[in-house]
């Protein structure tokens, strides 16, 4: 199957709407955790869903849209943070191939290493854009780095560390979750690696 | 360039962004200054509706804050070079200052031109140049479908949230306990757009969304590069060959 054969399996039937949900609880997701008053973002964990249930393309497709209308809805820096989510919507469907989402102590331990990449892509984008500065809470774990003596790329790659491998690892655990509830017959309808590892 | 020349103005911006990062700061601040007075030189291709004025006010009033952050921050936290000033034991250094400058000119001069994209192009402009430019049709779909979900899904959320608190979710508990319903409000969040999607599949399927159809009326239409936006396009290619030949013979 070549490159444009496999993009368009997964980017196609069922697959397709579920990008659009999956850009929109991206979106969205923010006003649960501040309803609830909960300090985590989650806010990759349509990407996540997409990429396990539809394959790389179609999470990278997702992850990209993400960003582009997190910036459309005003949070502009966000565009620039497009190769994150691509590298989460990679990393998360090859996971996936590889069975992590099966169990929870898989799925856990893959989302910390997830957070990890995560914090390692972000930290160079974030030092070159903004200094680290994102108008966030985070601002002061970067401060309080950056006054340890660090130089801004250690601290905001620091700062990543601390919040993003248990937000992802979290993040993992919920669609670990909702996986696993989903019955066989809504799985065969997706064409990504979750479902062809129940066949 | 017109109002609806969103290429044009997707090359401004791109221009903007390219000149933020391989131009000196100062340049910068003065790229920075021109995209705030932009709109008011030359407002042809700027939509002027009350809420694009008030983002742009909003824009401009968040970039401000985050330049004045980011330099102050620099300034106390970069200890090297003259002390400028000594306030209660915080000291403020010329080099702390210099590189604050430097970031946040770049971030001013990124952020206000990604803003002033999207602020002036409404998304349904978006979807239509999109298709000029002959975009897949899978991608064109995606953008419309998730910015139309964007606005349904906050309604929805707040069903869910009305509908698990009333059956008992603990959503005003401690940390823990609000935790824990996380899961009961997300899940049917997610289960439902699982549901959705594959119904709204079916109906795709029906309309033969997979064959290859006839191009739509707009990506029929010739692929049209505004001399603006051909312009800025040859600027930041000039821009970029010209920084990696500066880098290759330094």
């Amino acid at each position: 199957m070549t490159l444009r054969q496999t993009i368009r399996l997964q980017i196609s039937g069922a697959a397709l709407p579920l990008i659009g949900f999956g850009v929109a609880i991206n979106a969205s997701i923010g006003l649960i955790t501040a309803a609830l008053k909960i300090p985590l973002y989650l806010d990759s964990i349509g990407t996540v869903l997409v990429a396990a249930l539809c394959g790389p393309w179609a999470g990278m497709l997702c992850g990209v849209t993400s960003n582009v209308m997190a910036s459309a809805l005003g949070s502009a820096m966000m565009i620039f943070f497009a190769p994150v989510s691509c590298l989460i919507g990679a990393f998360t469907a090859l996971l996936a191939r590889l069975g992590c989402f099966g169990r929870w102590y898989l799925a856990v331990p893959g989302g910390f290493v997830q957070g990890f990449l995560a914090a390692l892509v972000s930290a160079p984008i974030a030092a070159l854009v903004s200094g680290g500065t994102m108008m966030a809470g985070t601002d002061a774990l970067v401060m309080l780095f950056r006054g340890l003596g660090n130089s801004t790329l250690r601290s905001v790659f620091y700062q990543g560390l601390v919040s993003d491998p248990l937000d992802k690892a979290l993040t993992y655990l919920f669609v670990f979750l909702i996986l696993q509830n989903l019955p066989e017959r809504i799985l065969s309808r997706f064409p990504g690696p979750v479902q062809k590892k129940s066949e | 360039m017109k109002r609806d020349d969103t290429i044009g103005k997707g090359a401004v911006a791109l221009f903007c962004c390219t000149a933020a990062i391989l131009l000196p700061p100062w340049i910068r601040l003065a790229l920075a200054l021109l995209l705030c007075v932009l709109p008011f030189v030359h407002p042809e291709p700027f939509v002027h509706r009350p809420p694009q004025k008030a983002a742009r006010r909003i824009a401009v009033a968040y970039v401000s804050l985050g330049f004045a952050l980011i330099v102050a921050m620099n300034a106390l936290l970069v200890h090297h070079g003259t002390i400028l000033f000594v306030f209660r034991g915080v000291r403020a250094t010329s080099d702390g200052l210099r590189v604050g400058f430097e970031i946040a000119s770049r971030y001013a001069t990124l952020t206000l031109a990604v803003a002033l994209f999207f602020i002036t192009t409404p998304v349904d402009e978006l979807v239509d140049s999109l298709e000029r430019v002959r975009a897949p049709s899978y991608l064109v779909f995606v953008v419309s479908f998730s910015y139309f979900l964007v606005s349904q899904l906050p309604s929805r959320i707040s069903q869910i949230l009305i509908a698990q608190e009333s059956r008992g979710a603990p959503v005003r508990s401690s940390v823990f306990g609000r935790s824990t319903a996380l899961f009961s409000i997300v899940s049917p969040l997610i289960l439902s757009s699982i549901v959705e999607s594959l119904d709204r599949s079916v109906a795709l399927e029906l309309r033969a969304s997979n064959r290859s159809t006839a191009p739509s009326r707009i990506s029929q239409s010739p692929r049209m590069f505004s001399p603006p936006a051909v312009i800025f396009l040859v600027l930041t290619i000039i821009l970029v060959l010209g920084s990696m030949f500066r880098w290759l013979f330094q």
